[in-house]
């Protein structure tokens, strides 16, 4: 591990603890995050760890993050202008990049573009908190050092009140969001689940339609309430941002761009979550379902090949616990999707079937200290009918030999918080297996540990 | 004869002091208490019936209950920013209770009795 970690790897760290220690004193002096400066609290009051949400994060962000603290409603209006900036800066090491490419049909560096190179991987404006009395927003708008472009990432605008309901408090709202479970208020939907940050890496297990599939390229408005700190509902619709009154929610996005070949949505996709919540001293215990229906473009560009339909049921739970210098969580998730291929598709001769299902199951545990040290591991798993048309694309990196999406591995990740607004990450990514096999995975050569990946994080918001 | 005179002032005494008791919670207006609640946040961290980061507000009542001193506690408690402590153990400033028009004690009070008469 530490060859992929390599030197450069090390000066990346111990230059972003410098940097981080010099930002320390910046930090304490003004540089704090828009909704820390406008309630007046500190992160760790809503985050464990951000993004990780406490209790209190979870009523902030019900509430449209319109919490105020007296101080900030006596200061002038450009001095309340919720506004924040992000930087991360990342590297990323695959453990082989040529494995599979004696035969000219495996991986080269090319597919590796920004392999063990220090990369700003993220330069975010946020706009974080209040509009009105009752409306809020989160807002992210970055360069995506990634995929180099400018781009609406997450966008959240809210409406909220509170009102009493069958003798019981029930704060309710609106939401308009950019991406299906970005208004979830727990850790263990897709949006906001570990490990909380991509990668450069592009070999990743394949997704359902809800596992951030549509992010930034859909937009949904919903409505949303928790009822008595024990039941909380969310019912929306997405429709494609590619047209439309709402398609500023998309920004930056290249419609035409290969990578979003089936992941446009057409028409309606219906989305719905439901949660129950228990609280008991320093334990919060949720258990819920979320899912959505929809239909995506095969090839927006060719529109002929019609529209497949996807059905997405999914389960999750959270439980943390919060109690002096420990903070402990454990999330899992669970994704069935069952996907219908259109009959031009079929036609065409680019499914082996008329329909397939992909499970997916991720499930982590966390620990920090002070919240400041600490980390967490993941165990993640994808299995799926074969489908050899589909899948044995030949493709260096993705292909599967087998026609399987079955995929399995780990990540365990170290973090220190040096100031409560910056992060440091380090994290492994062990692949067991990928794409159906855990050697020579694509036919030519290429196995799941050629996939595992060390990625350096260095995170400060201000 | 005695005792029966006795006996009739104590149920007027009795009666009164229903009355005052009755009249008392009669002035509590419920609606702008929940009002300023919500407004001032406050059910972020409190509930009427459960525990969250801060105490419900039933526990609250029972705790200050036949305590002379109760109103005035509790209005020190929620307008001066005194420390209060959490579940996870830390300490941090309570938020104080914001009115319009500011710091009105009559809609302070109304919070209060809401809070007491849980």
């Amino acid at each position: 591990m530490l060859n992929v970690l390599g030197r450069r790897g090390l000066h990346l760290i111990v230059g972003l603890v410098g940097t981080l220690g010099g930002l320390m004193i910046a930090a304490d002096a003004f540089a704090v995050p828009s909704m820390a400066r406008q309630t007046g609290y500190e992160c760790a009051k809503c985050h464990a760890g951000f993004p990780v949400l406490t209790n209190f994060g979870r009523k902030y962000k019900l509430g449209a993050y319109t919490m105020t603290s007296e101080k900030w409603d006596g200061l002038a209006l450009p001095e309340r202008l919720p506004v924040s900036v992000a930087l991360q800066v990342s590297r990323t090491s695959t453990s082989d990049v040529t494995a599979g490419g004696t035969n000219g049909n495996g991986a080269t560096p090319t597919d590796f573009p920004h392999d063990r190179k220090v990369i700003a991987q993220t330069v975010a404006l946020y706009y974080g908190g209040k509009i009105t009395d009752k409306t809020g927003a989160l807002i992210q708008y970055n360069y995506d050092g990634i995929e180099q472009k400018w781009g609406m990432e997450m966008f959240d605008a809210r409406y909220a009140d509170e009102m009493t309901l069958a003798g019981k408090e029930l704060e309710y709202g609106i939401t308009l969001n950019n991406n299906p479970t970005v208004s979830d208020i727990y850790n263990s939907t897709p949006a906001w689940g570990f490990p909380h940050t991509g990668t450069a890496a592009k070999q990743m297990p394949i997704a359902s339609l809800i596992d951030m599939t549509l992010a930034s390229k859909v937009a949904g408005v919903g409505v949303y309430g928790m009822w008595d700190d024990l039941i909380y509902l969310e019912l929306a619709n997405y429709r494609s941002a590619r047209t439309g009154a709402f398609r500023f929610v998309a920004w930056g996005q290249r419609w035409n761009d290969p990578e979003l070949v089936g992941s446009v949505l057409e028409d309606n996709a219906p989305y719905w979550r439901l949660a129950l919540q228990q609280r008991w001293g320093p334990h919060t215990l949720e258990v819920g379902t979320y899912g959505m229906t929809g239909k995506l473009w095969q090839d927006v560009s060719d529109e002929t090949l019609g529209t497949n339909r996807y059905r997405d049921t999914a389960f999750d739970t959270h439980y943390n616990y919060l109690e002096g210098n420990h903070s402990a969580s454990v999330s899992a998730t669970y994704i069935h999707e069952k996907k219908d291929w259109s009959g031009a598709v079929q036609a065409a001769g680019l499914t082996t079937n008329a329909s397939d299902t992909l499970n997916t199951l991720r499930a982590d545990f966390h620990y920090y200290f002070q919240r400041k040290w600490g980390g967490g591991i993941e165990y993640f798993k994808t299995t799926g009918s074969s489908n050899d048309l589909a899948y044995n694309t030949g493709d260096a990196l993705m292909g599967s030999i087998n026609g399987s999406p079955a995929t399995k591995g780990w990540i365990t990740e170290l973090n220190y918080f040096p100031v409560q607004n910056a992060k440091l990450g380090l994290r492994y990514t062990k692949f067991q297996q990928f794409n159906g096999a855990s050697t020579d995975y694509n036919g030519a050569g290429r196995n799941a540990s050629d996939n595992n990946t060390v990625y350096l994080l260095g995170w400060i918001l201000f | 004869m005695k005792f029966h005179r006795y006996k009739q002032l104590m149920g007027i005494g009795v009666g009164v002091a229903g009355l005052l008791i009755a009249t008392e919670t009669f002035s509590i207006d419920e609606a702008a208490a929940k009002a300023l609640a919500r407004q001032n946040n406050c059910l972020k961290c409190h509930s009427v019936s459960k525990e969250g980061d801060g105490p419900a507000y039933k526990k609250v009542a029972e705790k200050y209950k036949d305590k002379a001193d109760a109103e005035t506690r509790l209005i020190e408690h929620i307008t001066s920013g005194e420390k209060a402590k959490f579940p996870d153990g830390h300490e941090e400033e309570h938020k104080i209770v914001k009115t319009s028009p500011r710091k009105d004690m009559e809609q302070i009070k109304n919070l209060v009795q809401w809070i007491l008469a849980q």
